[in-house]
């Protein structure tokens, strides 16, 4: 990029130059984030051929054609138009589940990190309950506390919380162990001071890593429940009902309807694998 | 006697065998688990919002309905005595009837359990073969062609989900191929229910049914190939990632150095990750048995994940209480095994 | 013995191919102990790796030659390569606990490294591994045979090494700072048991270490190394008497002057053999 410094440009032309050079070295991080934003974008602004929520009884199980690019299902919505549509609900509740399990294990990880009979007694405490099929508990508590989608989010935070608890108090414990945190002990840093300035900013590196793979974990959740009929409330499209909806189909050959918004689960989560490998190359590179 | 005299040998005794220790050790804290997983499934009751019996059984409940539910649940008693007479129940092994079905929880554990616990051991066989075979590849041929080939199948099983997996599967090799019979159990509707026969494909393998056995396996098939798939990436992962470091150590380089064979150096590395796969095992069968539901609720497979899914969605209780008993006692089993296989594996792990 | 020549080595790394050693030359004579000293990262290691075909799998020889015995190791088929490893050329490690697999019993490792390049009868190995422990004066070598590389203590542990190294007899020894990972207590008791096991058998050695003081106690040559070059080669008395390149110097000015020094045999001949 020699040519680049010779040249004098415009502010818009460094940042793509920027972009550019960033993407030259890890592609996955731009990759990915590229594509869930246009899930994203593209499900709030994008204009839909068809109301995701009205159906047209007239075209029942149409399988893709002009009309209706991913075809319809047998209520008579247009597959393509709910397909985009339920990104509204299913990303930004993924993004919630992972921002509250992040807070939990900030929370509760970071203290964890100071060495005690009570923080051992608790991890142990937290192997048990990891051990167990976590999938059901979380089934269990959201249908007895109410079919509601906020629900989600609880079931979200239990299956990933204790994996940021786990993460970060094991990240904290190394850095505890690093020389600066021993300098700023020395030059009488209070220990409340210590962990939020000196330990917290150093732990976030690797929760990145694990945002995006718990996000993506959380799509799959979120798209289980709704397979399952938990935390629907039809006619608004999620991608895990729509696949149970097609699912009814498949047997008999009408595969448009499952195919499709289960093809969106993969692009987002694989991507956001994508993202997450990028990260992780670039914290060990550094 | 005096007890110095009677304290000193049983000292040395168990210096002399700290493994037969560490186990009973290991063993005595299981009841102390199993009295926390007991309340855990009792207290879970209290999670249910408003007035119970009318949650589970809809607003169109009759009086008398309602006065069958809290009678079940004992809620005209008080907690303590209630919490009582669970665990005295419990401990006589009876986990009570279902609410809707009246059959008792523990004759539906023996018809679904085995279900279940053939799905889970065919599908973690397989994704073991599978995720190992793709992980050791990567790892031997690090940062090279095979290794991103590699890498990328991984991450393409990583981000399907399994049910969706077993659609796809359905489509395509029972819909447009016909290779596999419908998704509807475990046998033809022909050959009537497998619910009187429990491991049907060991049990049909071992009395020598050959009909039955061919029958089972092709039901079998797809459902084990969608979770054998998407967890056969677990293993790649960690096959890849432990593996991969052990192919890199000065253990690794010395074995090369002394001139022994590669397959010889690749058993060495695997013998230095095998722990780590075998705690992967482990920990996957425990997810296993509840993961699988969803998986067994499209291929109407009738295991123990599938009947306690219904039973979550009805709010059932003692189908949940039993599952949730179940599922965690397994779980404690198949760590305390964990342990002991780790144990006799790695003469490393100390025994405190 | 082995001579080595415009050695260049590269690894592909994820900012592209970085060059590790770059046309290293130098020569281990039949019979002699040569030293190769540079600070870490100067490619000392890589340097032994690629003579052994034992670097990892994103990096590799690029031109250069290693002659030994009359065949180029760089040339040579995996095959061959692996029945010269061990048999042919022994490799001490750096850290004992590092090269001996935790899982496997001391005996089942003699075992892997004889069947390797010999058959032999378990009863036969059993007294030859237990009369190979004794020569590198390990206590109670039936017991240590039953038992596993934790429950050694270092300088036993890197015995275990040496004598498994040594296990085929051969002609050249290459040792990878074989005292760095031990106690400062035990360190010259393996240099000096690998000094005595490489004489008794007219074996030759190639040392690689940081550790001037070391070579010139223990080499006859010398090879210094700096970022992937040898800077200097040469017989260890003309070198630390008259080095010719500036950064020899710095290596020499910044070693203590160890009592030992004075007695070094690479400097007045007789040291050797008095010994």
């Amino acid at each position: 990029m020699s040519d680049a410094a010779a040249i004098p440009k415009s502010p818009a032309a460094e940042v793509v130059t920027k972009i550019v050079n960033f993407a030259r070295v890890s592609p996955g991080i731009v990759a990915g984030v590229a594509v869930l934003l246009f899930l994203l974008l593209a499900s709030f602004l994008a204009p839909l051929p068809y109301d995701p929520v009205t159906p047209d009884p007239t075209s029942v199980l149409q399988p893709p054609s002009a009309q209706h690019i991913f075809g319809t299902d047998a209520n008579g919505f247009d597959v393509f138009s709910r397909v985009v549509a339920a990104g509204r609900s299913d990303l930004p509740l993924a993004l919630a589940g992972t921002l509250a399990s992040l807070v939990i294990g900030l929370l509760v990880g970071l203290p964890l990190s100071v060495k005690s009979k009570w923080s051992e007694g608790f991890m142990r405490a937290l192997d048990a309950f990891q051990s167990f099929p976590l999938i059901v508990l979380s089934v269990t508590i959201v249908s007895l506390t109410g079919n509601d989608i906020q629900n989600i989010l609880y079931a979200i935070v239990i299956i990933n919380g204790p994996r940021f608890i786990r993460l970060i108090r094991s990240e904290a414990l190394a850095i505890r162990e690093a020389r600066f945190i021993e300098a700023a002990i020395a030059t009488g840093a209070r220990p409340r001071r210590v962990m939020f300035r000196h330990i917290m900013p150093n732990v976030i590196d690797v929760c990145l890593v694990q945002c995006s793979l718990t996000t993506a974990n959380a799509v799959i959740v979120i798209a289980a429940l709704n397979f399952l009929g938990i935390g629907v409330s039809p006619p608004t499209p999620t991608w895990g009902s729509m696949v149970q909806v097609g699912a009814q189909a498949i047997s008999t050959g009408q595969w448009w309807i499952a195919i499709w918004p289960g093809v969106a689960i993969f692009i987002a989560i694989a991507s956001l694998n994508m993202l997450a490998n990028g990260i992780q190359r670039r914290v060990e590179g550094s | 006697m005096t007890t110095a005299r009677a304290a000193q040998p049983a000292v040395k005794q168990k210096q002399r065998r700290p493994m037969l220790r560490y186990i009973l050790k290991r063993i005595a804290i299981v009841p102390i688990s199993v009295f926390v997983l007991g309340s855990v499934s009792f207290f879970l009751t209290f999670l249910i919002p408003g007035d119970p019996a009318i949650t589970i059984l809809g607003d169109f409940a009759t009086k008398e309905q309602i006065a069958h539910v809290n009678a079940q649940l004992g809620l005209d008693k008080p907690v303590l005595e209630r919490y009582v007479s669970y665990w005295t129940n419990l401990l006589q092994g009876d986990l009570g009837t279902s609410f809707f079905t009246n059959e008792p929880v523990l004759s539906d554990l023996g018809k679904f359990l085995p279900n279940t616990i053939e799905l889970v051991f065919f599908s973690l066989l397989f994704a073991l073969a599978l995720g190992m075979t793709i992980g050791v590849i990567g790892a031997y041929f690090a940062r090279r062609l095979p290794d991103r080939i590699m890498s990328g199948i991984t991450s393409v099983l990583q981000s399907v989900p399994d049910f969706f997996l077993a659609l796809v599967g359905i489509y395509v090799f029972f819909f447009l191929l016909g290779w596999a019979p419908a998704p509807i159990g475990r046998l033809p509707i022909t050959a009537g229910s497998a619910d009187e026969r429990p491991f049907l494909i060991f049990s049909s393998l071992f009395t020598g049914d050959w009909e039955t056995l061919g029958m089972a396996v092709s039901h079998a098939a797809l459902p084990v190939l969608a979770l054998g798939l998407v967890y056969a990436s677990y293993f790649a992962k960690t096959a890849r990632g432990s593996m991969g470091t052990a192919l890199t150590t000065p253990q690794v380089e010395f074995a090369r150095a002394c001139g022994l064979r590669e397959r010889t150096v690749v058993y060495y590395a695997f013998a230095a990750s095998r722990t780590t796969v075998i705690t992967y095992v482990a920990i996957l069968f425990g997810s296993l048995l509840g993961g699988a539901a969803i998986v067994e609720r499209v291929f109407n497979w009738r295991g123990m994940g599938q009947w306690a899914l219904d039973g979550v969605l009805k709010v059932d209780v003692p189908i949940i209480q039993g599952f949730v008993i179940t599922a965690g006692l397994l779980t404690l089993t198949l760590f305390l095994l964990l342990d002991i296989v780790v144990l006799l594996l790695d003469p490393r792990v100390s025994y405190e | 013995m082995l001579r080595v020549q415009g050695l260049t080595s590269q690894f592909r790394g994820r900012a592209g191919v970085v060059r590790a050693i770059d046309d290293v030359s130098f020569e281990v004579p039949a019979g002699e102990a040569v030293g190769i000293v540079g600070e870490t990262g100067s490619g000392k290691s890589v340097t032994i790796r690629s003579i052994l075909g034992l670097l990892p799998s994103y990096g590799r020889v690029v031109a250069g030659s290693a002659e030994f015995e009359g065949e180029d190791l760089i040339k040579l088929s995996r095959t061959r390569l692996r029945e010269i490893r061990g048999a042919r050329i022994g490799f001490v490690a750096q850290n004992p606990f590092g090269a001996l697999n935790p899982v496997l019993s001391i005996e089942k490792q003699f075992r892997n490294v004889m069947r390797a390049h010999r058959r032999m009868s378990r009863a036969e190995l059993h007294d030859l591994a237990i009369e190979r422990l004794a020569a590198v004066q390990v206590r109670g070598p039936e017991r240590v045979l039953r038992g596993y590389a934790h429950e050694l203590s270092g300088g036993m542990a890197q015995r275990v090494v040496i004598a498994l190294a040594m296990l085929h007899d051969p002609p050249l020894v290459i040792a990878d700072e074989p005292t760095t990972a031990l106690d400062v207590t035990v360190q010259r008791q393996i240099l000096d048991l690998i000094d005595s096991q490489v004489k008794q058998g007219g074996r030759s050695l190639l040392l690689v270490t940081h550790d001037l003081g070391v070579v010139a106690q223990y080499c006859h040559r010398v090879v210094v190394m700096k970022s992937g070059r040898v800077v200097e080669t040469g017989l260890v008395a003309d070198v630390f008497t008259n080095p010719t390149h500036e950064y020899t110097k710095q290596l020499l000015d910044a070693v203590p002057p160890a009592p030992w020094a004075q007695e070094a045999p690479g400097l007045t001949e007789q040291a050797v053999t008095s010994r």
